[in-house]
């Protein structure tokens, strides 16, 4: 009994020593380490405007990925984060407007010049990377990070980032409207040694792994403190057909056929129909068949063969190519509902808005030839790139029917585009026709000057302002016409951790074709120039920082929404968001234009038809593993082929 | 320490105390002592005095009872040791019993007598010149034996009001033997005609219930599943955590998720927050209507503080209304002049620490009853380990769940014979407080969290009205962020006023049909004002019930109750219906059948919830909405619960009770989250949807989710088995099994539907030893089995950008928890070792619950 009596005291005695610390948690519950960006917004603008006792608009820090920016430098459509800084707290000195009335600005009351404020910010969950930090500050109060139509700055917003400042105040980039800020990078976590994979990589960025106590990339500046003075590049786009008898490319009205559309004739019969009509408004403006074959280019002008044959041969050559036709705006009729206060979407178009798009020659400065040097596109032939340029996305949106026969269940208003391992990004480069001074619907006229002054060298004044001595922009375009590529590239690689090169594989059905020559149609003529990817020519540059490999195959089948980009990121985009109803706000009523569930006009231009698709192939035998000239699309394009 | 070397330890205690304590202790301590005073009860009955007093003493040194003492002294006064009787009386009278006019009247009688005897004595030896001899320790006069011929005539006349004529004098026509009490148990007549009063006959040491029927009556009679904890249970076990003292109940799921919160729900459904067992102390709810939860670590009392605790299992609407869904616990404080004065202290690893002192008096009518407390109690495991640079956290001490304080107080008067008021406050304050929290916010912290309540009660015969305030005031945040995120901070005040008034009476409306009639009437005001809501709400709430219980002779008894309570959210009456019917095969079992429904309205989180609530991306917020801003006119519906049941209850015996329940029960529209809807266009064209960036956050909406109906239902087939034994003096062994078979049924349903979501275990097992020795060394060993578990969670995918569930799977577990202490000092002071889960069984009791590991605690306590 004594020894029982003599264990509870020294049981007790040892419990007052049972002392510990409280264990981490050894699954899931732990926060897992995570990045953080961390820093100052420096804003230096015009004053902010105010309503209501609160700063109108906030300064916006987008983080992207530094392997998958944002076009134009690469095709990111979305920030993997972004964080703000509250109007009222970036400008927590600056007087505000106490009434609720109206938006106050300083500027529409004379009140000028320009005030430096500044801000912190965090942001994060950040995953281990390298990234680059745009910023602006939304000066007008309407950016949204989730519509389309609003989810970028536009004109009047003040724009800036994390940026190489040096590089943007040299002499040659100082003005050009093409300039691209250079992002310097924010690396977040521990940088790992490249792999093999990366060897050879232009930039190759290394992976990032974040520490066990996480990590903050502390003491990052971001300059917000230019103007955006050109709107957004508002479109909506409707397909071309060559008529060689006239040799000009006319709109497509209703003669598109896609497999998307239940009925020949698509978008007429489907109009007549009424059970099909709805089924119209997918009708894509433009189609282009899996298997597609174009012309081989003609061979450079020799003083064999003379300008003369070259003009003949550039219209072959051309029109053997699927063309867009971007037009300016929005049709006259939905004017008044894009730009209107009141409505969502508050477009930026003018009174003017049939001539609102703003073109220029792609420019790079040479620093020794201190110049400005015309960029070609990569393909070369002297053919100039023009911006904006025109990127076409595949989207989600089904283009074949459901079990039930249904179309268009996945994604009704065709706005996601594709991104996961099983679909993965693919995007369709196009070239943007264009000369200058006057609307150029052809290569003939936007290639013809470089062809024209061959042998010599492309002349810059084509290219360059004569009064500023800065590339020559041209405002006021009311259209663009843009030559499809038969090809698309597949970034499978995005979603490879294990891979670091993300670049993609460009897929094309021909690798070679008949020259568009006229005089001398050669077969087996080089469509995809054999070097593209090994050839040191400052034009290959853009295509080699997306594209790694080229193989033969199929066009991955499905609907492509169309980008237009600015070089300074301004962009618009179709289908979105105006065009048609999202699953929450009902089927779309295409009688009354507004949505069934939430009433709400519908702009039709910028909906589900404002796609290019592309449709199974013109010979059958095609895109098989048995038997065709042209194999089947490649798995990096995705398995939902 | 290596986890064998534990089980050693343990196992070398409990055998040693068996053995050194075996047949001379006594263990279960209320079995025990109503052993003893039934044979104590049955001696006096026969003429055995002197054994029946004897065991009657054992009785109340085992467990304390006043009736004890009124026994002991009226057997005193039978056999004629006035003195003791009188010594005894006043004992009794300590207590401030009801009838203590009375007694003291006998008390003033015995002693005029015993006055008288003593004159008459020393009267008697001078006039035969002898000095007066006193027996030690006896009064002076032994009378002769009761009821001997001639003893009304030979003794002093009768003292007293009451005590003319009140003798049975032989030949007044009274029956020859003793008396008979109302119970049976014989009673003995006064010696001399003294009124010593009537034996208080009934079994005091019978175990009691109040909550199934709002009125105290035998677990036997009651019209539910009841289960109980006592105080006993209480002090073996060293629990300091009050709802972990009910692990050990059948049918009750206890899950630990932080190291102050532990969730308890009843025949499953438990979850975070748990929102379907209406909780009470003394009969006040402690339901926290803003989230729909009981806070126990919030309770302004702690676990010295209970008498006992009184768990009714299945639904309880139709006596309480709303969110006595599966099951109501009653705590049962001790009373105010009850319990004494005293203190208890113990400090843990990780810093675990309990503090709880109490002082208890009664001068005359009036009794009180104050108690204070502290609590630290470390987590079971940390989300945030030290040194991170990413994560910013709310709280800076990332080892502690909870620190706080309380205080409580309780004053009583009592106004006659049946009638008694009372005013009861009590306050903590939690600093901080870590929940785990519903939706998509886990680690949540309040901090502080300030909790007051008021209340004031009347209970007399025929009317018992309370009113009680309770508020909360509330700090909160998410326990941590990573920088760039929002700790998802709010503020919040609840306030609930509730009275309650109820008509109580007992009639005959035939031969044998006895009716216990309850009719009431309660009125709850709601009033909170949340950073979370969209605005602040006022709800009022009316609640009418009736209850009656018919007893159809000894064997039959059929218990009706029907409560009808408008709910302003719906803005409609829910009515709540429960029907039983009591078949006793013998006086001590019973065969029950139940039919009720309870239900579970909407909590003010889940109705008027109106939040952005932070995400992944630092500068996007989900609008989180009780009701959508498109469709202001949606309304939830209550979550609804029916019930069939047949249990079976026999407490024949004094070597164990057998308890069983077999049940269905059929549960419908639960609530959960919806999948999130994105901000449309459409919605930026509708002024009241907020679209905009927040000018104080900057959050930007993308996203609104609110709350939904399930469509699924789920059909529960359960059974609970239960036994205590009560072997021999000094063990008290008890082993119970709970079968729970969750099967969901998502006909008709569309959707995703979630895989398999039983949140609870199918099969659980109880099982615990007690044992009390006479030498001080007593002790408890709990243990518990829970098969695994498949809970299906709502959670966020980011990249789908959805709200979806997930399942997860828990693996079976096993706690043994071991207690053992040593009481010195007469019993006044007592140190305790405790140490739960003892096996260090590392396991999660809720998929996003913390790692429960091993904890010890020593504890000190001393008793004035």
């Amino acid at each position: 009994m004594r020894t029982a009596r003599l264990l509870v005291p020294l049981s007790f005695g040892a419990i007052l020593f049972a002392c510990g610390s409280v264990p981490n948690d050894p699954g899931a519950r732990i926060f897992p380490p995570s990045g953080v960006i961390r820093g100052t917004v420096v804003y230096q603008g015009p004053h902010p405007c105010s309503r209501n006792g609160h700063i109108v608009g906030n300064a916006i820090v987008l983080v992207f990925d530094r392997r998958n920016p944002p076009p134009p430098g690469g095709l990111a459509t979305t920030a993997v984060n972004f964080g703000d800084v509250t109007g009222d707290r970036l400008f927590a000195n600056e007087p505000r407007y106490q009434g609720d009335d109206m938006i106050y600005c300083p500027a529409g009351h004379g009140i000028t010049g320009t005030i430096t404020a500044s801000g912190s910010f965090e942001i994060g969950p950040v995953a281990g990377g390298s990234y680059e930090l745009q910023a602006f500050f939304d000066y007008t109060g309407d950016w949204l990070p989730e519509f389309k139509f609003r989810n970028l700055p536009e004109m009047g917003d003040i724009v800036g980032g994390d940026i190489d400042t040096a590089d943007a105040l040299k002499p040659g980039n100082v003005g050009n409207p093409n300039y691209q800020p250079v992002f310097l990078p924010v690396d977040v976590g521990i940088p790992q040694a490249l792999g093999s994979g990366a060897n050879g990589l232009p930039d190759a960025i290394p992976d990032y792994v974040i520490p066990p106590a996480g990590f903050v990339a502390d003491n990052v500046t971001v300059t917000i403190g230019a103007p955006l003075t050109t709107t957004r590049p508002y479109f909506w786009p409707t397909g071309l057909q060559y008529n060689a008898t006239t040799m000009q490319y006319d709109p497509i009205e209703s003669s598109a056929q896609a497999a998307a559309n239940p009925v020949p004739d698509a978008l007429k019969n489907a109009l007549e129909t009424p059970s099909d009509r709805d089924y119209a408004y997918y009708v894509p403006v433009l189609t282009m068949p899996q298997d597609i074959q174009v012309l081989a280019p003609p061979p450079p002008p020799t003083s064999a063969v003379g300008l003369a044959s070259l003009a003949a041969a550039v219209p072959k050559f051309e029109s053997s190519f699927p063309h867009l036709k971007l037009l300016s705006g929005v049709p006259s009729n939905e004017l008044s509902t894009a730009v209107s206060p009141s409505q969502p979407f508050h477009m930026q178009i003018p009174g003017n808005q049939s001539k609102n798009i703003s073109v220029w020659a792609g420019s790079v400065f040479d620093p020794q030839k201190s110049q400005y040097v015309d960029q070609q596109i990569p393909e070369g032939n002297h053919i100039p790139f023009f911006w904006p340029a025109v990127v076409l996305s595949k989207l989600v949106d089904d283009y074949q029917p459901d079990a039930n026969g249904s179309f268009h269940t996945l994604d009704p208003a065709s706005l996601t585009a594709q991104g996961d391992p099983k679909n993965p990004v693919i995007v369709m480069l196009g070239i943007t026709e264009s000369a200058g001074t006057a609307p150029a619907d052809s290569l003939l006229g936007a290639g013809l000057p470089a062809f024209a002054n061959f042998p010599n060298p492309p002349n810059p004044a084509n290219y360059v302002d004569p009064q500023t001595g800065k590339p020559k922009a041209v405002t006021g375009q009311d259209h663009l016409n843009v030559i499809l590529r038969p090809s698309v590239i597949c970034f499978d690689t995005l979603f490879d951790a294990s891979n670091p090169d993300k670049r993609g594989t460009l897929v094309t059905p021909y690798l070679t074709g008949t020259s568009s020559d006229p005089t001398n149609p050669e077969p087996n003529q080089p469509l995809v120039p054999p070097d593209l990817l090994t050839n040191d020519d400052p034009s290959r540059q853009a295509v080699k920082n997306l594209v790694s490999n080229v193989q033969q195959g199929c066009l991955p089948k499905g609907r492509y929404a169309i980008n237009l980009v600015y070089p300074d990121g301004q962009a618009w985009t179709v289908p979105n968001e105006a065009g048609a109803c999202s699953g929450t706000e009902g089927p779309t009523d295409y009688n009354g234009l507004t949505c069934t569930l939430k009433q709400r006009p519908v702009l039709l231009s910028q909906g589900n038809r404002a796609v290019v698709e592309i449709v199974g192939p013109q010979d059958p035998s095609n895109c098989t593993r048995m038997s065709g000239k042209v194999p089947p699309t490649p798995p990096q394009c995705g398995s939902q082929q | 320490m290596p986890q064998r070397n534990w089980t050693r330890i343990a196992a070398g205690l409990l055998l040693g105390a068996v053995v050194f304590s075996a047949g001379t202790a006594a263990a279960d301590e209320r079995t025990e002592a109503r052993a003893h005073f039934k044979r104590g009860m049955g001696a006096i009955a026969d003429g055995h005095y002197d054994a029946g007093i004897e065991e009657l003493k054992k009785a109340y040194d085992i467990l304390p009872h006043p009736n004890v003492l009124y026994n002991i002294a009226r057997a005193y006064v039978d056999v004629g040791d006035l003195e003791n009787a009188v010594t005894y009386y006043r004992r009794y009278l300590e207590g401030n019993p009801k009838d203590r006019d009375e007694v003291a009247q006998i008390v003033a009688s015995l002693e005029a007598r015993i006055r008288k005897q003593q004159a008459q004595l020393l009267e008697a030896q001078q006039a035969v010149g002898i000095a007066p001899a006193l027996p030690p320790g006896g009064s002076p006069v032994s009378p002769p034996p009761a009821g001997a011929p001639g003893t009304a005539q030979a003794g002093p006349p009768p003292l007293g009001p009451t005590a003319p004529g009140l003798g049975p004098a032989p030949g007044a026509g009274a029956p020859p033997g003793p008396a008979r009490g109302a119970h049976g148990v014989a009673v003995a007549p006064s010696p001399g005609n003294i009124d010593a009063g009537e034996l208080k006959t009934e079994e005091v040491f019978e175990e009691t219930v109040v909550t199934a029927s709002r009125t105290a009556q035998s677990p036997l009679d009651a019209p539910n599943s009841t289960s109980i904890i006592t105080e006993q249970d209480i002090r073996l076990s060293g629990i300091t955590k009050i709802p972990e003292l009910l692990r050990r109940l059948a049918g009750v799921d206890i899950m630990e998720t932080t190291g102050a919160q532990t969730e308890v729900s009843i025949r499953g459904f438990n979850q975070r927050l748990s929102n379907k067992v209406l909780v009470l102390i003394d009969g006040r709810s402690v339901y926290v209507d803003l989230i729909g939860a009981t806070l126990w670590g919030t309770l302004s009392i702690g676990v010295e503080d209970i008498e006992r605790i009184e768990v009714v299992r299945g639904p309880g609407s139709a006596l309480y209304g709303a969110d006595a869904f599966n099951g109501v616990i009653n705590i049962i404080t001790k009373q105010p002049g009850e319990g004494g004065s005293g203190f208890n202290v113990g400090y843990g690893d990780r810093d675990s620490a309990h503090g709880s002192v109490w002082a208890s008096g009664r001068d005359k009518d009036l009794a009180y009853r104050i108690s204070a407390g502290f609590d630290n109690l470390p987590r079971w495991s940390r989300e945030v380990p030290a040194g991170r640079a990413d994560v910013d956290v709310f709280n800076d001490d990332q080892n502690v769940s909870q620190r706080s304080f309380r205080v409580d107080g309780t004053v009583t008067r009592q106004i006659g014979k049946d009638v008694s008021v009372g005013v009861q406050g009590g306050y903590s304050e939690s600093n901080p407080l870590e929940i785990l929290a519903v939706g998509l916010i886990n680690d949540f912290i309040l901090k502080p969290l300030d909790v007051g309540d008021v209340s004031a009660f009347l209970h007399s015969k025929h009317i018992e009205a309370r009113v009680f305030w309770n508020n909360y005031f509330v700090t909160n945040a998410n326990n941590a962020a990573y920088a760039g995120q929002s700790f998802f901070e709010g503020q919040g005040r609840l306030d609930i006023v509730d009275g309650e008034a109820q008509y109580v009476d007992q009639f005959e409306t035939g031969t044998g049909v006895n009716h216990d009639l309850h009719v009431g009437a309660e009125y709850r005001l709601k009033r909170i004002a949340w950073t979370y809501l969209a605005q602040t709400e006022t709800e009022n709430h009316l609640g009418f019930f009736v209850h009656d219980e018919i007893k159809l002779g000894r064997q039959f008894a059929v218990v009706g109750d029907y409560r009808a309570d408008y709910v302003p959210y719906l803005n409609r009456v829910v009515q709540s219906p429960r029907g039983s019917v009591l078949f006793h095969p013998s006086k001590q079992s019973t065969m029950r059948g139940i039919v009720a429904t309870a239900f579970r309205t909407p909590d003010f989180l889940e109705a008027y919830l109106g939040t952005p609530v932070p995400t992944p991306v630092s500068g996007a917020a989900l609008i989180a909405q009780g009701a959508p801003s498109d469709n202001r006119n949606f309304k939830l519906q209550p979550e609804q619960i029916f019930t069939t049941e047949f249990g079976y209850l026999n407490s024949e015996s004094d070597y164990f009770t057998l308890d069983s329940a077999f049940f269905y029960n059929r549960v419908t529209d639960l609530i959960e989250l919806t999948s999130p809807n994105p901000v449309t266009v459409g919605d930026l064209a509708t002024p009241q949807v907020p679209t905009q960036a927040s000018d104080s956050t900057g959050y930007y909406p993308l996203f609104f989710n609110g709350w939904q109906n399930a469509c699924r239902r789920y059909n529960v087939y359960g059974a609970e088995l239960g036994v205590r034994v009560f072997p021999v003096e000094g063990l008290d062994l008890y082993a119970n099994y709970t079968l729970m078979d969750v099967n969901q049924d998502t006909s008709g349903c569309s959707g995703p539907q979630p895989q398999s979501d039983t949140r609870t275990s199918e099969h659980k097992i109880n099982t615990g030893v007690q044992l009390r020795t006479k030498f001080g060394l007593d002790g408890s060993i709990d243990f518990h089995y829970l098969s695994p578990q498949d809970w299906a969670e709502q959670v966020q995918n980011i990249q789908k950008q959805d709200i979806e569930f997930q399942s997860f799977h828990l693996d079976a577990y096993t706690l043994l928890n071991a207690s053992l202490g040593y009481r010195f000092l007469r019993n006044q002071a007592e140190i305790r070792g405790v140490v739960f889960n003892l096996l260090d069984d590392l396991h999660r009791e809720h998929p996003y619950g913390q790692v429960i590991d091993r904890r010890i605690m020593g504890l000190f306590s001393y008793k004035f």
